[in-house]
């Protein structure tokens, strides 16, 4: 990858790590987008896609904050985007053939994770990185082939014990994480949502985001 | 919530509003958060509780847990190294005492490990072994 | 033969969030956070200042509640107590 890009990824770590030493935010691991100021966030086990789906709705209107990482301010509750390169892995690959070619890397094949692809944020989400959103959704996907599409509620209190163990400084931020965290979840409805496929996937987010008052 | 209005009652109670049921025995209605696991399951179980932290060093550690000063009758001296991750573990399930420490002081460490808050040292890697994954 | 006597902290020492029916309480002393299910956080509030035993708070508690017949009450309220207790919620006396 360019020079740039590598400049960039180093900016955006510095960044991040003085942004967790001021204790100025709660971090998720948690694939983020952005419509219209409000923001989608999804989170659940690795290999659950979500970072994939997250790169796909990047490049369907939606702006990408994050595929990883999402930072939730203390003080006024909104999430700040940390975009970084995605890892695309495996049959992911074939989903970005159409984007820009200076967008992707080269294909790294034989890696511990299989064959791997690493994708750029478009034009967009790095203009907008410093652009918070707030949440509106947030999101448990889960990912099999054979599972039917589908969606359930997810309790107040399970989504908030989840959220704890996806981030890295609940713990340590103390009364404010708490705040923050129970914040979050008053202010955002919560579904776990299966798929087999990406395309029933991104129809059931944008059901459910039109189904946001 | 069940409205129960007791009709017959002619004293001045208000009627009750809410039905309450208190659990079974072995219900649980209580769980604790804590810290996510580390990265990757190895870490977690090399990660290190020194026994006592070293904010109490010297100090003895009486068989329920608790620090006390040093040579009080039957507590004992501070562990000789730092337990890990994968020897908690183990002991606080009844497993067996980490090498070179006898059981009844294993014990003793055992507690003292069962009490330790956040803010202490040794803390993230004990809770980080109790949440479910 | 007494039985023991519990006390929680004042009610400042924690913040408490309903989620849907259960609650999401951080404890100021230790920093830590618990979710509690019915009836803990009642018996933590039927604790309030005054330090009280199994049947007092059992006592304290039908006084606010109908409590679910068919059950040993003080067995489940001592259970409750010990579960509160490991949490660092309440201590005995």
């Amino acid at each position: 990858m360019s020079l740039a890009h590598g400049l960039l990824a180093a900016e955006m770590g510095m960044n991040l790590q003085m942004a967790l030493g001021q204790k100025r935010f709660l971090l998720l691991h948690a694939a983020t987008v952005e419509r219209d100021g409000r923001a989608l966030l999804m989170t659940g086990e690795s290999g659950a896609g979500k970072s994939t789906l997250a790169a796909l709705l990047g490049e369907r209107g939606w702006r990408l904050m994050g595929d990883e990482f999402a930072l939730l301010d203390l003080e006024g509750g909104l999430l700040h985007p940390f975009p970084r390169l995605i890892s695309l892995k495996n049959q992911a690959i074939a989903l970005f053939d159409h984007v820009e070619p200076e967008r992707l890397g080269p294909l790294l094949r034989g890696t511990p994770k299989g064959t791997i692809r690493h994708l750029r944020p478009n034009k967009q989400a790095v203009e907008a990185m410093t652009e918070p959103a707030r949440p509106a959704l947030i999101l448990f996907p889960r990912y099999g082939r054979k599972l039917e599409p589908a969606v359930r509620p997810v309790g107040a209190a399970e989504v908030f014990v989840r959220l704890t163990q996806a981030s890295t400084n609940y713990v340590a931020l103390g009364e404010r994480g708490f705040a923050s965290l129970t914040g979050l979840i008053g202010a955002c409805p919560a579904r776990a949502v299966d798929y087999p496929d990406t395309d029933s996937a991104l129809a059931l987010v944008e059901e459910l985001w039109s189904a946001l008052r | 919530m069940a409205e129960a209005e007791d009709n017959s009652d002619q004293s001045a109670r208000p009627s009750r509003r809410m039905v309450l049921a208190l659990g079974a025995a072995a219900a649980s209605t209580v769980v604790t958060i804590r810290p996510a696991l580390a990265q990757t399951a190895g870490s977690v179980m090399n990660c290190q509780i020194p026994v006592p932290a070293p904010q109490a060093a010297g100090n003895y550690i009486a068989p329920d847990g608790s620090l006390v000063a040093p040579g009080t009758p039957g507590a004992f001296p501070p562990a000789p190294r730092p337990i890990t991750g994968e020897e908690a573990k183990l002991l606080l399930s009844g497993g067996p005492s980490p090498s070179g420490m006898d059981s009844q002081s294993a014990q003793a460490y055992a507690n003292y490990i069962r009490r330790l808050q956040a803010g202490m040292s040794g803390f993230t890697c004990y809770a980080s072994l109790q949440m479910p994954r | 033969m007494a039985r023991p006597r519990f006390v929680a902290d004042a009610p400042d020492a924690v913040r408490s969030v309903e989620l849907e029916g259960l609650t999401a309480l951080y404890h100021r002393p230790s920093g830590m956070t618990h979710i509690l299910a019915p009836p803990a956080p009642q018996i933590l509030d039927a604790i309030g200042g005054s330090p009280a035993d199994a049947a007092e708070i059992l006592k304290r508690i039908g006084e606010r509640f109908d409590l679910a017949s068919g059950e040993d009450a003080e067995a489940a309220i001592e259970a409750r107590l010990a579960e509160l207790e490991a949490a660092g919620l309440v201590r005995r006396l």
